[in-house]
């Protein structure tokens, strides 16, 4: 089986950092983008396994990014997993809508975020 | 053959008719002599003949009878009005042969009582001709007796009255309806003749102005019932001279004859002969209760109108036709550009149309067209509600109405003071919405990193002991700023006007069980025995579940927190149907210091027990309170009797729930001695 890759689309580099450290340290393969549009490239390009999405990013934003990602055949199947600081029951509904496929709101723990990708990553193997 | 022998009977009966002792005579003188006979009977014959004439050819019907009452002659009158002829009567019973079961039986018996007196009898009886045509005779009967005075017959002469008595009848029938109509109708007649100035007044006039039937007044004293002032009006009316003689109709104050002011219609007609005018004649009718439910309709409608002039709002309304038929001063205040437009009769469209064209309107500037159509679609509905803006910037709002008989009711209020106070709230919503969000990202995120790279350094430096307290501590202190930032969030949207709360149907019961199962965990480290709720028990409520579960785990929280080591945790739901739910949370901790029962609950008050560093960042019973409060519930704090503390948390009865399924006191079981709150 060769390494699953997750995308991590997110503007704050330390956050990055940490995503990056956590997934590696399970084996996983991990792509920076620190903004939407390179987000949305790299998706495209790579067509990772799993996407992480920071929703309130400068320009173009995690929803609009998630729409994107549906809209086209190339990343549509991809799961997203949004992450965000607001973490009312509408902001979780409205980020679901947009296409996500969970949503976990900052701060959250390490070991959850890793609990999430592998049972998305999973799921879509399946 | 009959006519011969009635002809040659003539003479004879006509004799009698005229003079029964001169018939008597001659019957004597018949013995003597014919020749002295013949002599006298061509004097007499002259005259018997001109008798027999008029016996002929008089219009009533003649009768005789022998004295047993059975006829013996007859004329050709009474063959004509009974339909016998003469033969078919001769030798009859007149009364057998023409009474019939209408004839008055008194009549009968006097004519009858008279008759065998031998006297005179006149009346009228009721007969029935052959055809059974009834028709009434006015009769008069004579005795016929001889020289000696022997009764030897009689002699009724009968004339047919029917006629005249149908004709009586319908007179007095049509004065009998005239009466009636004009008493019912309170209307009089009068006549004024112009040549005598004599003045006839009906009955029922009469009895309008209080004089008895039949009197009749001059002139200047009927010109007297009028008063002063309205006399003139009266003349006029009453002069065949003037512009409105031939027909004229006027409304009059009179006062009676007995000083009873009334009002009274007075209608004139002309009479004319040979060019000229001879005769005014008239109607008199009371309408003083007309006028005076007309002046009531009146002072009812002044009423309604002043009122309307009174209230604040502007007001109008339109008939069918969509032109104004009323409207107040305030109605024409509102439309400062169209205000010259209304007035009565002016139409709808033409109004908004106009107004739309000057920029009265916000809404219909550069497409007056299409925002006319609208407005008219709108009003037409006839159940219209809407908000207007005008070009100053005030807002309308705008409410139409359709009336049963399709006129529209239309109100205008001034609602720019809500519009502005409505857009101040969402804007500072929208400002307050904006401020948790961007206070979330900016304090949130970088706890993601204090937090999450803790966790991991912690994983990391398991085997290295110098670095395990750091990140513990790193770790400990995120999760406390994390605390402290969610509750000033929570708290800053519970002061949020409205959004916060998502309430539905829920069984708090239900919510407190699973908090319980939630910290259990928490409960187990300090070997704490946690009670209840009864799930059995439903308490049902309108709540949002989040919320109300935040509050449950705070206080359980809390009370774990302080509970001795070992001891046990009371939850308690307790319904009182209308009254709301319930539900304590007791243990058997050191309780709350008196004068701290009211402060816990505000900000950053954190009770004396918890300074030692037990936890908590002061907002926690804040963030209760609010919620508590959000839902239109309590929270509150004591010391139970026994030891320890009770917080109680009581939620208002869910709407349906409240008397039809629930019952209307809690049953005496759940009154337990140690829940404070009473409803």
């Amino acid at each position: 089986m060769p390494p699953r890759t997750v995308l991590t689309i997110e503007d704050q580099p330390d956050i990055r950092r940490l995503i990056r450290m956590t997934l590696e340290f399970k084996g996983f393969t991990v792509q920076d983008a620190g903004d939407g549009r390179e987000g949305l490239a790299l998706a495209r390009q790579g067509r990772p396994d799993l996407i992480l999405l920071d929703v309130m990013m400068p320009g173009m934003n995690g929803k609009e990014v998630s729409r994107a990602l549906a809209a086209d055949p190339a990343t549509a199947a991809i799961p997203v997993i949004m992450l965000s600081a607001l973490g009312s029951a509408s902001d979780v509904e409205a980020g679901l809508q947009a296409g996500a496929r969970a949503y976990l709101v900052k701060p959250f723990s390490p070991w959850e975020l890793l609990d999430k990708v592998a049972a998305l990553i999973d799921e879509a193997r399946v | 053959m009959i006519a011969t022998a009635f002809d040659t009977a003539w003479p004879a009966a006509a004799l009698v008719l005229l003079a029964g002792v001169a018939v008597a005579g001659l019957r004597r003188r018949r013995a003597e002599g014919r020749k002295r006979a013949e002599a006298k009977a061509r004097v007499l014959t002259a005259d018997l003949d001109r008798l027999a004439l008029v016996v002929r050819n008089t219009v009533d019907a003649v009768v005789i009878t022998d004295a047993a009452r059975r006829i013996t002659f007859v004329n050709a009158a009474f063959e004509r009005i009974t339909g016998y002829a003469a033969a078919e009567a001769l030798g009859r019973n007149p009364g057998q042969l023409l009474q019939c079961q209408g004839t008055d039986a008194l009549t009968i018996e006097r004519m009858r009582v008279a008759l065998d007196a031998g006297q005179v009898f006149s009346g009228t009886v009721l007969n029935r001709a052959k055809d059974g045509r009834q028709y009434w005779i006015e009769l008069a009967i004579q005795p016929i007796r001889d020289d000696g005075g022997r009764l030897t017959g009689f002699m009724s002469i009968e004339s047919d009255v029917t006629l005249r008595r149908e004709a009586e009848a319908a007179l007095r029938a049509s004065q009998t309806f005239l009466y009636n109509t004009g008493r019912i109708g309170g209307v009089g007649g009068w006549a004024l003749d112009i040549q005598s100035g004599v003045v006839q007044w009906t009955d029922q006039t009469c009895r309008i102005l209080d004089h008895e039937p039949g009197h009749q007044p001059t002139l200047q004293q009927w010109l007297a019932c009028c008063p002063p002032e309205a006399r003139p009006r009266m003349r006029q009316a009453l002069d065949h001279r003037a512009e409105s003689s031939s027909a004229s109709d006027v409304e009059l104050p009179f006062i009676t004859a007995q000083g009873r002011p009334i009002w009274v219609r007075l209608a004139a007609e002309c009479e004319f002969a040979d060019g000229g005018a001879v005769r005014m004649v008239g109607a008199l009718q009371d309408i003083t209760a007309r006028r005076a439910m007309e002046a009531d309709i009146h002072r009812h409608a002044q009423l309604l109108r002043d009122a309307i002039a009174t209230i604040d709002e502007a007001f109008v309304v339109f008939d069918r036709d969509d032109r104004i038929v009323f409207f107040n001063e305030k109605y024409r205040e509102v439309y400062t550009r169209s205000r010259d437009l209304i007035e009565l009769g002016a139409r709808f469209e033409d109004i908004v149309r106009t107004g739309a064209e000057r920029g009265q309107y916000a809404a219909a500037n550069g497409r007056v067209d299409a925002w006319v159509s609208e407005r008219v679609a709108q009003h037409r509905a006839g159940n219209t509600q809407l908000e207007q803006q005008l070009d100053d910037g005030r807002w309308m709002r705008i409410i139409e109405r359709r009336t049963p008989d399709g006129h529209t009711v239309g109100f205008r209020v001034d609602i720019t003071d809500l519009v502005r106070a409505t857009e101040a709230a969402e804007q500072a919503n929208r400002a307050q919405s904006g401020f948790i969000a961007t206070v979330s990202h900016e304090l949130r995120t970088p706890l993601q990193s204090i937090i999450g790279f803790s966790e991991l350094g912690l994983h990391f430096a398991a085997g290295q002991a110098q670095f395990l307290p750091m990140f513990t501590d790193i770790l400990a202190g995120g999760r406390r700023m994390l605390t402290l930032v969610n509750g000033l969030l929570d708290v800053s949207k519970m002061e949020g006007s409205g959004g916060a709360l998502t309430p539905r149907r829920c069984d708090l019961s239900v919510l407190a069980a699973q908090v319980v199962h939630e910290l259990r965990h928490m409960a187990d480290e300090r070997g704490l025995h946690v009670q209840g709720p009864d799930p059995a028990a439903a308490l049902p409520v309108d709540v949002d579940g989040f919320r109300i579960q935040q509050v449950v785990r705070n206080v359980l929280a809390n009370a774990i927190r302080f509970a001795p080591v070992g001891s046990s945790i009371r939850l308690e739901g307790r319904h009182g149907g209308g009254h709301g739910v319930w539900l304590s949370v007791r243990d058997q901790g050191p309780g709350i210091p008196p004068g701290e029962l009211d402060t816990i609950f505000e900000p950053f008050m954190q009770s004396s027990r918890t300074r030692d560093g037990s936890g908590g960042t002061g907002l926690g019973l804040t963030i209760c309170r609010k919620i508590m409060r959000a839902h239109g519930g309590r929270i509150e704090a004591a010391n139970a009797d026994g030891g320890g503390a009770v917080m109680t948390l009581w939620l208002p009865a869910c709407a349906a729930a409240a008397a039809a399924t629930l019952p209307a006191a809690p049953p005496a079981a759940l009154r337990a001695p140690d829940l404070p709150i009473e409803a």
